[in-house]
């Protein structure tokens, strides 16, 4: 054992340069995922509370097309297919923004999302637990959708077994970060879904969702 | 440093404080780490607002008209110089709109502007009154910078015109207010005849109609300043026989020299005509829009009869805003290695080349697959403004494919999901009519139902009804979605089926594509009263669907 004063003083500077080294990276990755974490969860919970139409609620069927009249027996939507249970698959595995938006759409205060690149990062981050809890309804974390069980695939195809799939892109943020931007898109089948664009503003330390356009529909 | 030597703690403190600021420095949570590199930037146009060149026939504007007709039965003299009389192409026009619509110009290019005098246009600029502000717009550039106006090389932002205003009261039809003695300190004279010759009433400043040709030239220097190559009469004119200057209605700050606008009322841009402009006025145009778009040098390299094609496309429409936009990214598309179908009007993006999406697209096209070809004749036509282009890329809800809303230039983008791309063509070719026809009641909707083939009244109401029905009961996002897949389920089914037989050559029954047909639109299906679909159909259909998918009939895109 070296016992030389100066080595000793070399080896506990150099111990102390790492823990204030840890210290500040896990400091710093802790902000970035608290950040990260905020956004997806706020959107998840808006889509799952309000953006998907959770079709239960339909009273009365759509119109019939033209000659088209509707049957006297009345169709039970509550005991049909559609009403198998409610959960949702959400991707883990980001897909980067398109930034194929109309520009018309974009607010003035977004225009850093053609300018900022969208942060790499894992949804696996966000407490899916809670929000789970929150809305009520069993969700399916997928790293990747082509990753998924023959089974689980089939699911998915079918639809309504599955209620539905929530795709979620990469959060674009601006330089105070209190404004993001991200895309993502549900679908109910491969040919059934829409795309869209979410604007997000970080108000009194909570972030919500001020605008949501719908970009695609499959 | 002695003293650092001998007090080792001193030296380790030292030691201390440097790598925590070096650490410091390292973690911290640094913007770039957060933020990472800019790309790149869209682009803002400083005025909202958009261009085009416009045949004078097309210009549908009475006043303007009679205006012009003035113009070319007169004739417009140069004000500050003594040569000649102004001759203006008037055959074709740069037209201006702002994007509220609430303003617009007209900008006609100066055809004898002596060498080395700059650029002239005339332009018409709307005023608040209704009527038209004129002026005489000077460039001081070089015949160079013309010429590379010309090819549409340079960029003309900082071209600094100067205005020569003719007068302001042309909201009056009678092209004669041009010469109002009122607005006399004008750079720019009229030489005109009086065409109801001295009739009673005479002229609408109340005095006598001379019923001969009448000249003002008007000195610049009457009006306060500047260099004079007027200030005389060029003709024996009973009003404008003498200066009438004094009345200072110029602007800038002391008088004297050009006119100066509101720039924010008045908007123009610099036109310049070489060749066959008259023939093709729009080319030119283009070839600016090219170089604004950075694609001015690929497509100098493209070979004169690729030019060709797209000129003819260009021509085909008369230059039209939704031709230009198309050729535009038809340019941009090729220039990336993509290609356009330019007769049936669809981008394909270079993403899409060379995948078995496009194997069975062109396979829809070349045999005229009655569904495709309906639907998408409707993109084709000259008056649509919406065009189609297919690409393959990530779909935002990972479905096999998606359509976009229209983009600023009208582009609908069907992008195929590249993990969904071995699926065998059967499913690929109902995935192309699905799209399409999303794309389809996207601009049927758009254009109010307008088009060559219009949905009859009964369907379109039914579609409004649908979309009523679904804001009443779905979130406001999805409406559009449950409105268009119910739409199809009803109306679509037997014809995406019976184009997908079509598609395998007809080979089996019409109820072994059924499953093809209803992909997306189960859902909708299930929900009506009486259901359109029921789910042991469902199940029926996709054991069905087995037999053309495993049979020994396969599209060439298959093998």
């Amino acid at each position: 054992m070296n016992t030389n004063p100066n080595v000793m003083n070399n080896k506990c500077v150099f111990t102390v340069f790492l823990l204030v080294f840890c210290c500040q990276l896990m400091s710093c990755q802790t902000e970035k995922r608290e950040i990260i974490s905020d956004v997806y969860q706020e959107v998840i919970e808006e889509f799952i509370n309000n953006q998907i139409s959770d079709l239960r609620q339909i009273k009365n069927s759509p119109p019939n097309p033209p000659g088209g009249e509707k049957s006297s027996s009345k169709i039970d939507i509550k005991k049909s297919n559609v009403l198998k249970p409610l959960a949702i698959i959400i991707n883990t595995e980001l897909f980067e923004p398109r930034l194929q938006i109309n520009r018309d759409s974009i607010l003035p205060e977004f225009s850093f999302i053609a300018k900022n690149n969208p942060i790499d990062h894992d949804l696996l981050e966000v407490d899916t637990l809670k929000i789970q809890k929150k809305v009520g309804h069993q969700i399916f974390f997928q790293k990747n959708f082509s990753e998924l069980s023959e089974t689980e695939k089939t699911l998915e195809e079918k639809a309504f077994v599955v209620h539905g799939t929530l795709n979620l892109g990469k959060i674009i943020f601006n330089t105070e970060k209190d404004l993001a931007y991200m895309e993502g898109g549900y679908r109910i089948s491969k040919l059934n879904g829409i795309g869209f664009s979410i604007f997000l503003e970080k108000k009194n330390g909570t972030w919500k969702i001020i605008k949501i356009t719908t970009t695609s529909v499959s | 440093m002695k003293i650092l030597q001998f007090f080792p703690a001193f030296q380790t403190l030292r030691q201390l404080l440097i790598l925590f600021f070096i650490s410091s420095m390292i973690s911290s949570c640094s913007k770039e780490e957060f933020y990472e590199d800019e790309i790149s930037v869209i682009p803002q146009t400083a005025i909202e607002a958009k261009s085009k060149k416009i045949l004078i026939n097309d210009i549908d504007n009475p006043i303007l008209k009679q205006v012009l007709n003035g113009i070319k039965t007169g004739q417009l003299n140069r004000g500050y110089s003594d040569s000649t009389i102004i001759e203006i192409e008037d055959q074709f026009a740069t037209y201006i709109e702002s994007k509220d619509g609430n303003y617009h110009s007209y900008t006609f290019y100066v055809t004898n502007t002596p060498k080395d005098e700059g650029l002239e246009n005339v332009l018409f600029s709307l005023n608040r009154s209704g009527g038209y502000d004129v002026f005489l717009v000077r460039y001081d550039v070089t015949e160079a910078d013309i010429d590379a106006l010309a090819h549409g090389e340079t960029n003309t932002s900082d071209w600094k015109p100067n205005y020569y205003l003719l007068d302001q009261d042309l909201n009056v039809v009678d092209p004669i207010a041009f010469i109002s003695k009122e607005n006399a300190c004008v750079h720019v004279a009229v030489n005109y005849l009086c065409k109801f010759g001295n009739h009673p009433g005479g002229m609408l400043n109340g005095e006598p109609c001379p019923g001969y040709q009448m000249v003002i030239m008007v000195s610049y220097n009457d009006c306060g300043g500047g260099s004079s190559s007027g200030g005389e009469d060029s003709g024996g004119d009973p009003i404008g026989g003498e200066d009438s200057g004094g009345i200072e209605w110029d602007n800038t700050p002391g008088g004297g020299g050009p006119y100066i606008p509101d720039p924010e009322q008045v908007i123009t841009e610099p036109l310049v005509c070489r060749g066959n402009c008259v023939e093709n006025p729009w080319m030119s145009e283009f070839e600016t829009q090219l170089n604004t778009a950075n694609l001015l040098s690929c497509w100098n390299n493209f070979d004169t009869a690729q030019q060709g094609v797209v000129e003819e496309f260009i021509v085909s429409d008369y230059g039209s805003e939704a031709s230009m936009d198309f050729a535009l990214e038809g340019v941009s598309a090729i220039c990336s290695n993509g290609e356009v179908d330019w007769k049936n009007k669809i981008i394909k993006d270079p993403s899409f080349i060379d995948t078995k999406a496009e194997c069975v697209l062109d396979e829809l096209i070349s045999t005229g697959n009655n569904l495709f070809k309906e639907t998408t004749d409707q993109f084709t036509e000259n008056n649509s403004k919406f065009k189609l282009k297919f690409a393959v890329g990530t779909t935002t809800q990972g479905g096999s494919a998606q359509t976009s809303s229209p983009d600023n230039n009208g582009i609908v983008t069907i992008t195929f999901n590249p993990n969904d791309l071995n699926a065998n063509s059967l499913h690929i070719a109902s995935t192309i009519l699905h799209e399409s026809i999303h794309a389809e009641l996207k601009r049927i909707v758009a254009t109010n139902n307008q088009g060559s083939n219009p949905l009859p009244t009964a369907y379109y109401n039914y579609l409004y009804q649908l979309h009523q029905y679904w804001t009443d009961n779905s979130a406001p996002n999805f409406v559009w979605s449950h409105t268009e897949h119910n739409y199809m389920a009803t109306q679509h089914v037997i014809p995406i089926a019976n184009s997908v037989r079509q598609f395998d050559e007809n080979t089996h029954p019409l109820e072994n594509y059924m499953e093809f047909a209803w992909s997306g639109l189960y859902l909708e299906g299930l929900l009506g009263n009486p259901p359109v679909v029921t789910e042991a159909q469902q199940t029926e259909y996709a054991n069905l669907a087995l037999i053309p998918l495993n049979d020994e009939h396969q599209s060439q895109c298959d093998e």
